[in-house]
């Protein structure tokens, strides 16, 4: 294994780290092509090693934004249970489907997710009353955009937990957090704002992963110095970006997130036709 | 014990596992660089792997107890669910 080799692994490490921190992605989305198209590494390899950074990504970033009180840990761990059983079962059916076909179903997704972002660019969903009641599973925060403590309820949370389940089985499936779609799910259509949403998503991928990096690496797909070089990159990146993070401004993280997520349908449909 | 604090410790839970398994992963890549696929350094790097696989399960395993502790019964069940699905996932992963 040549050094440069895992020299590049590692600065897609930190590339990915980098955007994932700032969008409450895993950054996954960016590694595994990078790792398959450029990289020519074999596809379950990409994503095991993507699904490991993406628990790292969880843990750091989750660890740097408590006290921001913009996790929302009791929605958070609700979803899980319909993100880990996704990442079970899509854990599994990864090494039944034809690959081709997931491909395509995903970009199509990540299409559909970013006309609807893009569509709600100027809407937000926070209440500017922090004397305003958040409910069971809403939440409170402060916003430096409002300038104060902002408060939001959460709507539809059956709809949220199925698309937490599809979350957890692409993720599994494509060795990514999921938070690429639970994020513009939770924001769109959940109530839940953008910041918040990105930041609990961030915490929940952890055990989305875990899920389904436990059965690869049960099935000797995981190659220890790739993993070690991604991750040690993705730490690098997410630490840079979350300072830069706290900083951007909602509106142009939605733009960030819908055009990475029209990248990610396009390498989708090229990795499908190959 | 309030969200804030659930969260406060959650978050130093998360940021030790994360310090011991990157500190093993640097380790491990550094001495894979200078002495090669050696075993020891295979297992400084497996263990790496562990601790990180491990962070977030023992974040929930934490949750669990604490949710127990504020007779928190709804959130025990989720916290339960979730340990279940991931307990479930390792006897796919040993079946392998």
């Amino acid at each position: 294994m040549p050094v440069s080799l895992i020299a590049a692994v590692m600065a897609a490490g930190a590339v990915a780290g980098g955007l994932g921190a700032l969008l409450g992605i895993g950054g996954g989305v960016f590694l595994v092509p990078f790792l398959t198209l450029a990289l020519d590494l074999p596809i379950r390899q990409a994503l095991s090693t993507s699904l490991l950074t993406v628990i790292a990504t969880s843990s750091s970033v989750s660890a740097g934004t408590t006290g921001r009180r913009l996790i929302n840990i009791r929605l958070g761990m609700t979803l899980e249970v319909a993100t880990a059983a996704g990442g079970l079962v899509g854990g599994i059916t990864a090494y039944l489907l034809p690959a081709s076909s997931l491909y395509v179903v995903f970009g199509c997704t990540m299409l559909l997710i970013a006309g609807v972002q893009l569509s709600r660019l100027n809407v937000r969903n926070v209440i500017v009353d922090s004397n305003a009641d958040p409910g069971k599973y809403g939440g409170r925060f402060h916003d430096d955009e409002s300038g104060g403590d902002v408060v939001y309820r959460v709507k539809r949370l059956p709809l949220a937990l199925g698309g937490s389940f599809v979350a957890g089985n692409v993720s599994s499936l494509l060795g990514i957090g999921g938070g690429v779609l639970k994020v513009p799910l939770l924001n769109a259509w959940c109530g839940v704002p953008l910041r918040a949403a990105a930041a609990t998503s961030a915490f929940m991928i952890g055990v989305t992963a875990a899920s389904g990096a436990v059965i690869y690496y049960g099935s000797g797909d995981v190659v220890a110095p790739f993993a070690a070089a991604a991750i040690l990159g993705v730490r690098i990146g997410s630490t840079a970006a979350l300072r830069i993070g706290a900083r951007a401004k909602v509106r142009h993280m939605k733009l960030l997130l819908s055009a990475v997520m029209l990248v990610v349908a396009v390498l989708m449909f090229v990795r499908a036709a190959r | 014990m309030t969200p804030d604090q659930l969260e406060e410790r959650l978050g130093r839970l998360l940021s030790i596992g994360t310090a011991i398994s990157t500190a093993l992963l640097a380790v491990g890549l550094a001495l894979w660089f200078g002495l090669g696929p050696q075993p020891i350094v295979q297992q400084i790097l497996a263990a790496g792997i562990f601790v990180l696989i491990a962070t977030p399960v023992g974040r929930v395993v934490a949750s669990t107890i604490a949710y127990a502790v504020e007779r928190d019964w709804q959130m025990v069940l989720m916290t339960a669910l979730v340990l279940v699905s991931l307990a479930l996932s390792l006897v796919v992963a040993l079946k392998k």
